[in-house]
């Protein structure tokens, strides 16, 4: 973020509302992934209530709660769309030829492909997920937050966005580089599915499984902020979280810095 | 014979063609295995935790995924480019088919042949072998004939489906947003036993997209996992497959007949 920093925001500003026509242009997949975000709460809903009909005290978190963490799993993964983050757009610009347009504008990289994922976080929420989430709310009676909670876990919200954009952002710094990196992507978010605690939570699984899930970034982006809105995480254990998260962004966020110097370096000596 | 011999003759054409790229036939097959894996794993520690699952134990249910799998695989293999269509209608490719003396029903199946559908093949027997060692099933001829029935109808039910999605395009020239939904439908209700889902829901899935016929049905019948016994309509998989290819060869015909073309 060279440029003075007024700048910047304003420009972020018009990048998001940019990312926001070009997807509402589309209104058939838009209906359709609308349809298919609350058919996904619906029956992750229903998965959890059959799991509890037959032993309500395994997981040690009570039936409305364990919902609520499942929805709002669904909703996340429709938030955060990492499938088809910025790692895609890069590389389809990359194969394109046309990346240099992007990187010769006269804003920082990283922060412009920042300010774009944004807005189409924006625009996700505001029309996909809301309304869904609504709907579930009275299908399933989730429960609301008390105040403090609900201020860690707005902060862990935007921490998971912030740690998810940095991870897909070098993703999308390799494209540069290996030009193709759908399977690894696709690897990239199959270890996401399971390590995040997105699906299933990390509580209940095998000890082993759960050491190594503590050890990379993943539940950074689900299991925390989803723990702390079922109040799992409260007080002391919430401030820690969020210290994890942070250290996670900081460290991603030096290394994706670090690793942009040199990827570009190596296309401007390939592009002459 | 002749339309067979001729299938025959381009789908070694489409095997030729994938042969030219060999790092992307073994990256495609292990992907699609840890898919699977991922997958898996995640029921697996869900149904290990919590015992069951609407009375559907952690085999039963490797049983009911291992079904899908065999019948994904052998759909996916041959009919995986189904959703090509919407390109080809697009981009006007299509065309060339209708010009040629051959139908172009068998020029469009024909023209490729999936290597993703092998892996879901291979998970499939992979998982219905352990899932009939720890279940221990023992099956007479007939059952083992009902199963590999089972099997077959639930790939071409999903040849239906696909077909009919990918021929509304004749009308809307864009398919791809509603097979999508179709898929990923299907993919959410075959790993789980429907009856979790709540009556209304298996009415829609037994009824309007058939797909609880592709392996739920079956293997409540294997299995005998009826509440209340097995009803006579629980064996009708083989009929709804006939009944969906009835349905979706007289849209194809009607769409192919009403395409005009793109171009003016």
């Amino acid at each position: 973020m060279r440029a003075s920093r007024g700048i910047s925001i304003h420009t972020g500003m018009a990048f998001l509302r940019n990312e926001f026509y070009n997807m509402s242009i589309y209104r058939v997949s838009f209906w359709i992934n609308l349809f298919y975000t609350f058919l996904m709460m619906y029956s992750v809903g229903y998965v959890w209530r059959a799991l509890y009909a037959a032993n309500p005290n395994v997981s040690g978190v009570p039936l409305p709660q364990m919902i609520s963490y499942a929805v709002l799993g669904v909703a996340l993964e429709a938030i955060l769309h990492p499938r088809n983050g910025p790692q895609i757009y890069i590389m389809e610009q990359v194969r394109k030829g046309t990346i240099e347009m992007d990187i010769m504008k006269p804003i920082d990289f990283q922060f412009y492909m920042f300010a774009k994922n944004m807005g189409s976080i924006a625009v996700r929420f505001l029309f996909l997920v809301l309304p869904s989430l609504i709907v579930a709310f009275f299908l399933f009676s989730l429960k609301l937050l008390d105040l403090s909670a609900l201020f860690g876990f707005l902060c862990s919200l935007v921490f998971s966005i912030i740690v998810s954009f940095f991870l897909n952002f070098i993703l999308g710094l390799l494209s540069m580089i290996t030009m193709n990196i759908r399977n690894i992507n696709w690897g990239y978010n199959a270890l996401l599915r399971f390590f995040s605690g997105q699906m299933v939570p990390l509580w209940i699984f095998p000890s082993a499984l759960g050491v190594i899930s503590d050890f990379l970034p993943f539940r950074c982006i689900y299991a925390i902020p989803m723990s702390i809105y079922i109040g799992n995480y409260a007080g002391m254990d919430m401030l820690r979280e969020l210290g994890v998260q942070f250290t996670w962004i900081f460290v991603l966020g030096l290394l994706s810095r670090l690793l942009m110097k040199r990827v570009f370096a190596r296309v401007m000596i390939q592009g002459g | 014979m002749w339309n067979i011999r001729l299938y025959g003759h381009f789908l070694r054409v489409a095997i030729l063609g994938k042969a030219q790229y060999k790092a992307d036939f073994f990256v495609g097959i292990i992907s699609v295995l840890i898919l699977n894996a991922v997958n898996l794993s995640l029921i697996g520690i869900l149904v290990y935790n919590f015992n069951t699952l609407g009375n559907w134990n952690i085999w039963d249910l490797l049983f009911l995924y291992s079904f899908w799998m065999l019948s994904r695989g052998i759909y996916g293999v041959f009919f995986w480019h189904l959703s090509d269509l919407e390109e080809m209608i697009v981009g006007g490719t299509l065309d060339a088919y209708l010009i040629r003396p051959v139908s172009p029903f068998l020029q469009f199946i024909g023209k490729d042949i999936s290597y993703t559908g092998v892996g879901d093949f291979l998970v499939g027997v992979l998982g219905f072998i352990l899932a009939a060692a720890q279940i221990g099933i023992h099956w007479n001829m007939g059952q083992w004939a009902y199963f590999v029935i089972c099997v077959l109808s639930g790939a071409l039910i999903q040849v239906a489906i696909n077909l009919i999605g990918a021929s509304l395009c004749f009308w809307t020239t864009r398919s791809n947003a509603a097979m999508n939904i179709a898929e990923r439908f299907t993919v959410l209700m075959q790993q789980y036993p429907v009856n979790i889902f709540g009556k209304y829901f298996q009415i829609f899935v037994t009824c309007f997209l058939p797909v609880a016929f592709i392996n739920y049905y079956p293997s409540v019948v294997l299995l005998g996992k009826a509440a209340g016994g097995i009803k006579m309509w629980q064996y009708f998989a083989p009929f709804v497959a006939i009944i969906m290819l009835a349905i979706a060869a007289v849209v194809w015909t009607k769409g192919i007949k009403r395409y005009t073309g793109t171009g003016n």
